[in-house]
């Protein structure tokens, strides 16, 4: 049951619930932009829901309380959304990408590189990527310059775009390709790492142990976009941790993202 | 299956009671004024935005002050979503992390400061569930969420458990199949796909329920 134009205005219960696939999450986000009514019932429905806390409530662990205030205080709030485009571009700037050492690299899989994307790869993104254009867009907006390997990758005929959680804070966008051998990685609002962690990306690949992609530093200012060039193969998940600075060469802290490319 | 899910409205409550129990509270409510939120709820949320607008300034003080008004609520949410205490602290953490790095995007006008941290903390929950998820533990997922929350851990702060009481009351006025729908949806983290194939029903029945209980939920607490 596909949700057609009509029944997206009874979405918003099962999407105040969390209780929505992805995709119709997607959907029925691009929805509230146009739909006004939707969006009011939207917040009413959160603040009735946000009431269903108080039944539940429980007292939470001293640990709990000790370990967000001391984690807070390596962690810079962000600055508020900037209102004017003009503010936008001079907000514009990519994460910053270490290069893992070359030994450590493997021949094809490891070219990683900082790349920024032009507004007309964010036009033909909204065109091909259906429901999924909103928030690749919203990740990609504040940044300028261009990416002829997202624009190959979106121009694929099975191109796939997935989304996921970075479980401390953030998201990340992939776009990948099996046919072109080739993926993209976007983290959004990823948190600044302490100066003597990194993040790390990996590629598993059917042999199950990681191989990584290389390592980069998340700017603050703009989505950190990693190239990831070769490997990606049918099944293949890319998945993200924090590692000492300099990089590991196997993951040696929990996994913080992962997702299947193809 | 369906006959353990009908008891389930009644969890949400985290302990069973006696209807006689219901009964009583439902007539202390008619008058929906009643209701409407206490004067203490009313200031603490003028509180809270102030609290969170230091936050965005980097006032770890402030910080801690929203947390202390905050956590066991959204602490308890995650906890009753996610079950696994560890995991639940860990959510809650990224939570609270992600609040304060975000204290700057907070906008009053789309919403109280409650509900936006609510909306993050219940959203970050269910992703933990699913992400975890297999039919395996889907089932034990849903064993679980048969069971009662132990009663020494709920908190016992008495503001808390006022409106906690309100909110017992509003939830009386759902029908049956609406209290089932909101419970399995936002307590029990299930899709609405699989709360479809766990009650028997097409998909448009979970939505319009989930949606209709909701609704009701708002007018009996008088939310604005």
């Amino acid at each position: 049951m596909s949700p057609d134009r009509i029944d997206l205005h009874t979405l918003s219960g099962v999407y105040v619930a969390d209780a929505l696939d992805d995709d119709e999450r997607a959907k029925f986000e691009l929805h509230l932009e146009d739909c006004s009514t939707c969006r009011d019932e939207v917040r009413e429905l959160r603040e009735a829901a946000a009431h269903l806390s108080y039944d539940v409530s429980m007292e939470a662990p001293a640990s709990l309380r000790s370990a967000v205030l001391s984690s807070i205080s390596q962690v810079r709030p962000l600055p508020p959304i900037a209102e004017s485009a003009s503010e936008v571009s001079v907000a514009a700037s990519s994460g910053t990408v270490n290069e893992l050492d070359a030994r450590r690299r493997r021949k094809s899989a490891s070219f990683v590189k900082v790349l920024g994307v032009a507004a007309a790869v964010l036009a033909l993104a909204s065109v091909t990527l259906g429901g999924l254009n909103l928030n690749l867009r919203n990740q990609l907006h504040e940044s300028t310059a261009s990416s002829a390997s997202l624009n190959g990758l979106l121009a694929a005929s099975d191109v796939r775009v997935s989304q996921a959680k970075v479980t401390t804070g953030g998201r990340a966008t992939i776009v990948s390709s099996t046919s072109m051998n080739d993926a993209v990685f976007v983290g959004a609002d990823l948190a600044i790492l302490p100066a003597n962690t990194t993040y790390q990306l990996w590629l598993v690949g059917s042999s199950g142990k990681p191989q990584s992609v290389g390592t980069f530093e998340a700017s603050g200012s703009g989505p950190a976009v990693v190239n990831v060039d070769g490997d990606v193969q049918p099944h293949t998940v890319m998945a993200l941790t924090v590692e000492p600075a300099g990089g590991s060469s196997a993951p040696t802290s929990p996994l913080i993202m992962k997702s299947v490319l193809a | 299956m369906a006959n353990a899910a009908r008891t389930l409205y009644l969890v949400g409550g985290t302990r069973p009671r006696p209807a006689a129990g219901y009964d009583s509270v439902h007539s202390v409510a008619k008058n929906p004024s009643e209701l409407n939120e206490s004067e203490g709820v009313k200031t603490q949320s003028a509180e809270l935005i102030e609290w969170l607008q230091r936050s965005a300034r980097g006032d770890e003080q402030a910080f801690a002050a929203f947390y202390d008004a905050t956590s066991a609520r959204v602490y308890g949410l995650v906890r009753r979503v996610v079950r696994d205490p560890s995991q639940a602290q860990e959510v809650a953490q990224e939570v609270y992390i992600d609040l304060w790095r975000q204290s700057a995007r907070f906008d009053p006008a789309r919403g109280s400061a409650m509900s936006w941290l609510l909306t993050m903390a219940h959203r970050r929950a269910v992703d933990r569930v699913r992400s975890a998820q297999s039919s395996t533990d889907r089932d034990e997922r849903y064993a679980a969420s048969t069971m009662e929350i132990p009663s020494d851990v709920v908190s016992e702060t008495v503001a808390l458990k006022l409106e906690a009481q309100r909110v017992r009351r509003a939830l009386v006025d759902l029908t049956e199949v609406q209290r089932e729908a909101v419970v399995l949806t936002y307590y029990g983290g299930y899709s609405h796909r699989e709360v479809s194939d766990l009650l028997g029903l097409p998909l448009g029945t979970v939505k319009t329920r989930v949606r209709d209980g909701l609704i009701r939920l708002r007018d009996a607490m008088g939310v604005q």
